[in-house]
């Protein structure tokens, strides 16, 4: 008995496969710029022009914000108005919007601002300086995180009313 | 000398007494011996346990040691596979007793292999529990495992089977996690625990940098993809703060990984995700051309 010539031991230290996981999608920027385009018409008052019809946001330039917009705003509404989403190929294929986002590979705003002048439109960009040439929210980095600043004299050139929460949270304003 | 005599004759009787209650103690001991050796786990138990209670046994190293044997056959024979670990912990606590007592050491060896045989249970146990349902009898058994292995041999290193205990442990919480984010919300903070564990003992682990770094920034991806447009604009901002934590939480692990192994495409992939988000362009742009030449020497 003592022997334990019966006893076997069962070494079976199994080998314990570790998984490595993969990068989630590395473009974080979109959906939150995306998402903030949707906020900023909760914070806008648009004239009463401006109010009828559908609310169309218009994406310029080949830029994958347009996709997500068009995903997110799906079935959401400003002020009772459908949104519709377009995109824009160049600034000379830009048509009346309530708002229109410029991605940052575009240099010539002023093109743009003179086009859209007394449009009504909102005009939201996504480069450094663009709010002192024509831009009413720029999108910038300030702690490492995605926020934006206002400009109120170009909001009002637009004839648009900008929000008291819109100005609140923004990172810089221009008045 | 009438009164020599019986007193003689009554310390013979109190000696006969004696030895008939030791040789009836080493027979309850050979008797279980028997029944254990013919299969009937249950009378052997019964015997065996009446044996230790019993004072003239109850020091006995060998009484204690077949105790342990027959508890060790009960679980071999009954409850192997079965994720219990009581009739282990009772077989352990008698060869524990046995070794203590055992001041000549002659059951020594048996104990120790004994000891070893219930320890390496407690690991293949853990290691075949480590699922998101018997996680908690994975935990008990493999802190079980530790205790018991160092034992018979206390220079023992059990680093190394520590680490790839907490490796598989944290890779079976984080994938239980990334497929049910809201079902297994507390399986995020076991991972971190665990890798951080992993980390704690082995600081250059390239696996457990690299997957803690992926843990942080897939939450923070996670939370950004999953954002509800309704959101206002502070609930909006605040999103963004937890996940500007979540990427620098990542950032010095992905780092370390890197340091560590630099070509490895998954981390480089990592690594110029966390930059673009904290908006570390440059950073994530030589990153990049690292990953499109590890693509290009393929």
């Amino acid at each position: 008995m003592k022997t334990q010539n019966t006893l076997k031991l069962i070494l079976c230290f199994c080998l314990v496969a570790v998984s490595s996981y993969m990068p989630a999608v590395d473009d974080t920027l979109t959906p939150r710029k995306a998402g903030y385009l949707y906020n900023f018409t909760k914070y806008i008052d648009w004239p009463a022009a401006a109010k009828q019809g559908n609310f169309i946001i218009g994406v310029l330039g080949t830029t994958p914000i347009y996709g997500k917009v068009l995903e997110n705003t799906k079935d959401k509404k400003v002020n009772n108005q459908t949104i519709e989403v377009k995109n824009f190929a160049t600034p000379a294929q830009i048509t009346n919007c309530q708002l229109l986002f410029v991605p940052n590979n575009f240099e010539n705003l002023s093109e743009i601002v003179s086009k859209l002048k007394k449009s009504s439109t909102l005009i939201v960009t996504d480069k450094v300086g663009m709010v002192n040439k024509g831009s009413i929210i720029n999108f910038v980095w300030k702690d490492n995180k995605l926020q934006y600043e206002v400009n109120k004299v170009n909001a009002e050139k637009n004839d648009l009313k900008v929000g008291a929460q819109l100005i609140n949270t923004a990172a810089a304003v221009i008045e | 000398m009438k009164n020599v005599s019986k007193y003689i004759i009554l310390l013979l009787f109190v000696l006969f007494g004696i030895s008939k209650t030791i040789q009836a103690q080493n027979s309850a001991i050979n008797r279980a011996i028997a029944y254990q050796q013919a299969g009937d786990l249950d009378k052997a138990k019964g015997a065996i346990d009446s044996a230790v209670i019993n004072p003239i046994s109850a020091n006995d190293p060998y009484a204690w040691y077949v105790k342990g044997y027959i508890y060790k056959s009960i679980y071999s024979k009954k409850e192997a596979g079965k994720r219990k670990v009581d009739i282990r912990k009772e077989a352990m606590a008698a060869f524990l007793k046995s070794k203590e007592i055992d001041t000549k050491g002659e059951n020594n060896e048996d104990n120790n292999k004994n000891i070893k045989y219930i320890a390496t249970t407690y690991f293949n146990d853990a290691v075949q529990s480590i699922d998101s349902t018997n996680y908690q009898f994975a935990i008990e058994a493999y802190e079980l495992y530790r205790k018991a292995i160092v034992i018979p041999e206390p220079a023992t290193d059990i680093t190394k089977k520590d680490i790839d205990f907490n490796l598989a442990l944290a890779s079976m919480y984080t994938r239980a996690y990334e497929a049910n984010r809201k079902g297994k919300v507390d399986f995020f903070a076991k991972a971190k625990e665990a890798y951080g564990k992993v980390i704690t003992l082995d600081a250059n682990n390239v696996s457990a940098n690299y997957n803690l770094g992926i843990l942080y920034y897939n939450q923070a991806v996670s939370i950004i993809n999953a954002m509800d447009y309704d959101l206002d604009l502070v609930t909006l901002n605040q999103i963004q703060d937890d996940c500007v934590v979540l990427f620098k939480q990542s950032l010095p692990f992905m780092e370390k990984a890197y340091q560590l192994d630099p070509k490895r495409k998954e981390t480089l992939i990592g690594l110029s995700g966390i930059y673009f988000s904290l908006n570390e362009e440059e950073k994530s742009k030589e990153i990049k051309l690292k990953i499109d030449e590890i693509d290009q020497n393929k």
